[in-house]
């Protein structure tokens, strides 16, 4: 008897055992694991993926907090077209449409702005979280909503995109119709809320604004000492510029930086707050986390974008002088690095106080560039000095200290914990001196003065400038903006053209605020350039603006600006379009939306007739004597089909490492911690390589013996040497590298465009293809990746144009482009629709009003 | 005919239940079902109801497009498209498992109950069974 039940226990136990087994990993999930049950039931888990990637259905649904019907069409391209009888009406149908169809993207830019990644990532997004929370993001975004009036209309904005927001999220909770992702990742989005919106508008500026150019360039600064710098990297760069402010210029008193307010130092136990944006349970408190999904990993190096890497653009305007159609044309395309989703969501939006068409950014309610029926707006960054690294005394003996002004300061400590899955929560101490967080960038400690943490105000710009009619009511809304720094394009119906700067810059008495400064109190910010004295172009004779980031003022422009290693470009897409404007006829609408799409290398342009100059009577053997015959046939376009860039693209920095490599060696230049200052071998491009690349061809055209031609240890050079012996190593490893068949070089056989999955899953990448472009054409394209050694990729393309706009207020045409779709659903037609029309250098028309074709529509009611 | 009806209750209930996300529903089904039926052919009949209703939800999700729909999931959990069909049998095993965890414990509760007659009656209800 006793046997008998004892059989029956053991019975019973191994039912239960076998239903923890299956029961726990269904509900909570285990470590990397989501939880099963959830993710792999047909009805709410991941097999609904088809389901849910529907373009959209017509039909009627509820949107509660309306105040009146509304309606969204839909192009059978993805595009929307929004229609409210009232204005917060439409701000909350643009948060609803953004959840609605990118979800996934708003809650991990949320998390990476906050710092709270690692919350459902794991241990490897925690170095990006730190430096996130020590940047401080989220403490802006807390301090400017908390500061926010009820009377401004930015408020009540952001609160209406966030009840949309969250009216489309219970709406896919009850629905269980959650995306996909979030059952694979193993958590479910919490509400969004006005802050989230405030900390993505500011990660959108960390991510063109935010840079390291100062302690990187401090390596060489310190090891060449102050006039070999200058000389190699001065101010305005040694070849041709195209500043669009040429002035005269007017030395106003600076202005007043926005005061930011850390928390109380006294209180110093200041916990994060409600940063987290997820629910508690689920797995993310579970499991040891041992093993990571490839999703997991490829989600931790979300950080690239976290720093400004990559922030080119174009836009021009050409008045009417110059257009076919008699009136103004605007041409914007941003540079960024590509995703699929997009950054980008394009809409047009209608009510009583607006209407605009143009690109959005999920998580923000109003559009970035577009235009609206008065007119039409671009955006470039202005790679000016926003990001002050100071560098703090301090002692071993004084661990939260800093010596300034004649005394030691207590630093300010903020005490957090950051949720990790997959372990224990880990603490984290922000430390804060007067000047800002102190982080550890390009191995250097330093305190971090970001103008992207001021206190800013500029969704209500934003919102006065959509409402303005005409220029100066334009100028007049970016009176207040703050960072980041842009260059804001302009051209209306009425037939005005212009270009204004906006934004902080500030001032440094005594130091140049673009290398590492002294924390001591003797390098303070004075205050900011006002905004009257800021770069600005109205109605220019010439008939045409030009920004693509390129330094936007002469040299004698009165105040501390941008220089020719504070990432600005160095003058050839700039050169190239103004080429193209002025060499044109009148302009037609077409001819400027094929603009866009140019791949011709300023640079070859102007160094390649040098190289064929210095070559004349030089010995060439039949390799040799085949290229110059190539380049001489060369029309400097970096096409797929193109030969000569194979060439090129060694000779443009062999020319530079002839001549500089000695002499970085001579003054004993050290590389950066992550070894992209100085280029590792003379085919390699590296930070320095960009501005030297234009000091050079100054030289070259304008101060031929300039000493550095020369050897350190006297042997005398000629720019004619420096040609010739920069050729004949470009062809020997161009040779060896493509083979000595000319035919073997197209350009399209190695050069290779990607649009990367946002979650970093290569299968879920459209490409890579063949392509053209480098980061001197117009139709740029930019590599933002590294092998497995760290080394940059060469010939893959990871960044272009985001988006292209063209508006001709003649002819009333409007088209645009972006190289994604509207959707973040790998299974939607509308996840990668635009990257086949993109890649051709077509367009989709930009439709308003009575010419919108919708495929469907929702009817919602309130 | 009773494994048969078995199948197809125990297919309907599964069915209808993940119509909702109520996965939980499958060890329910299949520890009521072995709890008032016992045998080898009753489990195995409610093993293939569970596939049933598992493979026919997932197909009436995804449609015409399961496979791609699986090699999606493949994607974003394995990084890696070619195996769709590792995500289809993980999912039909994982639905089996979740019955055969109900179905011991069924089968435990209901040996935990009885007396000596009905492990007789039981027997010869077996036996019948075995000649349905």
């Amino acid at each position: 008897m006793k046997r008998v039940s004892f059989r029956r226990l053991l019975d019973v136990l191994g039912g239960l055992v076998l239903a923890s087994l299956v029961l726990v990993p269904s509900a909570t999930g285990l470590g990397a694991l989501p939880a099963l049950g959830t993710a792999l039931n047909p009805g709410t888990g991941v097999w609904r993926l088809s389901a849910d990637a529907g373009t959209a259905r017509s039909g009627e649904m509820a949107l509660p907090g309306l105040k009146n019907p509304a309606t969204v069409s839909f192009e059978d391209n993805g595009i929307a077209h929004v229609r409210t009888g009232d204005d917060q009406d439409l701000f909350r149908v643009i948060g609803y449409l953004h959840a609605r169809f990118r979800l996934v993207q708003m809650d991990l830019t949320r998390r990476q702005a906050n710092g709270t990644l690692s919350e459902v990532i794991g241990a490897a997004t925690l170095e990006v979280d730190r430096f996130q929370r020590d940047l401080g993001l989220r403490r802006a975004a807390e301090r400017d909503w908390a500061a926010l009036g009820d009377d401004n209309p930015a408020k009540a904005t952001l609160q209406s995109y966030s009840d949309g927001v969250n009216a489309a999220l219970r709406e896919l909770r009850s629905g269980n119709r959650m995306p996909t992702q979030f059952a694979v990742l193993g958590y479910e989005p919490a509400d969004w809320s006005p802050v989230d919106s405030l900390a993505v508008q500011r990660l959108v500026g960390q991510k063109i604004s935010f840079d390291s150019q100062a302690p990187l360039f401090s390596y060489a600064e310190k090891a060449m000492g102050t006039e070999a710098f200058k000389a190699w990297f001065p101010d305005v760069p040694e070849n041709k510029q195209h500043p669009y402010d040429k002035g005269p210029f007017k030395k106003l008193p600076l202005t007043p930086l926005p005061q930011r307010s850390f928390p109380d130092p006294g209180n110093g136990t200041t916990k994060a707050s409600a940063a987290g944006q997820t629910k508690p349970d689920g797995p993310l408190a579970l499991g040891a986390g041992s093993e990571l999904a490839p999703l997991l990993e490829r989600l931790g190096e979300l950080p690239n974008s976290g720093m400004g890497t990559m922030g080119h653009s174009n836009s021009w305007v050409v008045s009417g002088s110059r257009t076919e159609s008699g009136k103004p044309i605007l041409s914007a395309d941003p540079h960024l690095p590509h995703s699929l989703p997009s950054i980008w969501y394009q809409l047009e939006g209608r009510s009583p106080g607006y209407h605009f068409s143009g690109v959005t950014t999920p998580g923000l309610p109003v559009p970035l560039l577009g235009k609206t029926d008065d007119f039409s707006w671009g955006l470039t960054a202005s790679q000016r000095p926003t990001t002050l690294y100071y560098l703090e005394k301090t002692e071993q003996g004084r661990p939260d200290e800093f010596f300034s002004k004649g005394s030691w300061q207590p630093m300010t400590l903020l005490r957090e914990k950051i949720a990790v899955r997959g372990q224990s929560d880990v603490d984290h101490t922000i430390k804060l001196t007067s000047h800002g967080p102190v982080m550890e960038v390009e191995g250097l400690t330093a305190a971090v003065w970001w103008a992207g943490t001021l206190p800013n105000d500029n969704l209500h710009s934003m919102l006065k400038m959509l409402r303005a009619r005409n220029i100066q009511e334009f100028r007049d809304s970016l009176s207040n903006w703050v960072t980041p720094a842009l260059n804001f394009s302009y051209a209306d119906r009425h037939g005005d053209i212009a270009m204004f700067n906006a934004g902080v810059a500030p001032q440094v008495d005594g130091h140049p605020p673009t290398l590492p400064l002294p924390g001591d109190g003797t390098a303070e910010i004075t205050g900011s350039i006002p905004f009257e004295a800021l770069p600005s172009s109205v109605n220019p004779p010439e008939g045409y603006i030009v920004s693509a980031n390129q330094r936007e003022v002469t040299g004698d422009y009165p105040y501390q600006y941008s220089t020719s290693y504070n990432w600005v470009l160095h003058g050839w897409r700039d050169g190239e379009i103004v080429d193209r404007i002025t060499s044109a006829g009148k302009l037609s609408f077409a001819e400027t939306a094929a603009m866009q799409s140019d791949w011709h290398d300023n640079n070859a342009r102007q160094l390649v007739p040098l190289l064929l100059e210095a070559l004349n009577g030089e010995q060439l053997s039949g390799s040799e004597q085949q290229v110059v015959d190539m380049l001489r046939g060369w029309d400097f376009t970096a096409g797929p089909e193109s030969l000569a860039p194979a060439f090129f693209d060694s000779f443009k920095n062999r020319v530079s490492w002839v001549t500089f490599e000695p002499w970085w060696k001579h003054y004993g230049v050290k590389q950066n911690p992550g070894e992209y200052l100085l280029p590792k071998g003379p085919d390699a491009g590296a930070w320095a390589q960009e501005t030297l690349r234009g000091t050079v061809l100054g030289w070259i055209q304008h101060d031929p013996d300039n000493k550095y031609f020369s050897l350190p240890d006297g042997t005398k050079r000629t720019t004619t040497q420096v040609l010739r012996e920069a050729f004949h190593q470009s062809v020997k490893r161009t040779v060896e590298k493509f083979g000595a068949d000319l035919n073997g070089w197209r350009y399209d056989r190695y050069q290779r465009v990607l649009f990367p999955s946002l979650l970093g899953i290569s299968a879920l990448d459209v490409g890579p293809m063949p392509w053209g472009g480098n980061p001197r054409t117009i139709n740029t394209s930019v590599g933002t990746r590294d092998d497995d050694a760290g080394n940059p990729l060469s010939n893959l393309s990871t960044a272009g144009p985001t988006w292209r706009l063209n508006v001709d207020w003649g002819t009333g045409e409007a088209n645009s482009i972006f190289p994604a779709g509207q959707s973040e659903n790998p299974m939607s037609p509308w996840y990668a629709n635009g990257v086949p029309v993109w890649m051709k250098g077509q367009f989709w028309p930009v439709l308003e009003g009575d010419a919108v074709k919708g495929t469907s529509e929702w009817r919602l009611r309130p | 005919m009773r494994v048969v009806l078995i199948i197809a209750a125990v297919a309907a209930l599964d069915a209808a239940a993940l119509l909702v996300g109520w996965w939980w529903v499958t060890i329910l089904v299949a520890a009521l079902t072995v709890f008032r039926f016992a045998g080898t052919r009753v489990l195995l009949a409610v093993l293939a109801g569970t596939v049933v209703a598992w493979g026919a939800s997932m197909a009436a999700q995804a449609g015409s497009q399961l496979g791609a729909v699986a090699d999606l999931v493949a994607a974003m959990a394995l990084n890696n498209r070619g195996l769709g069909w590792v995500v289809i049998v993980v999912s039909l095993v994982y639905a089996l498992l979740l019955a055969l965890a109900g179905s011991w414990i069924g089968g435990a509760a209901r040996r935990l109950r009885r007396t000596e007659p009905e492990v007789v009656a039981e027997q010869e209800e077996t036996l019948e069974a075995q000649h349905v």
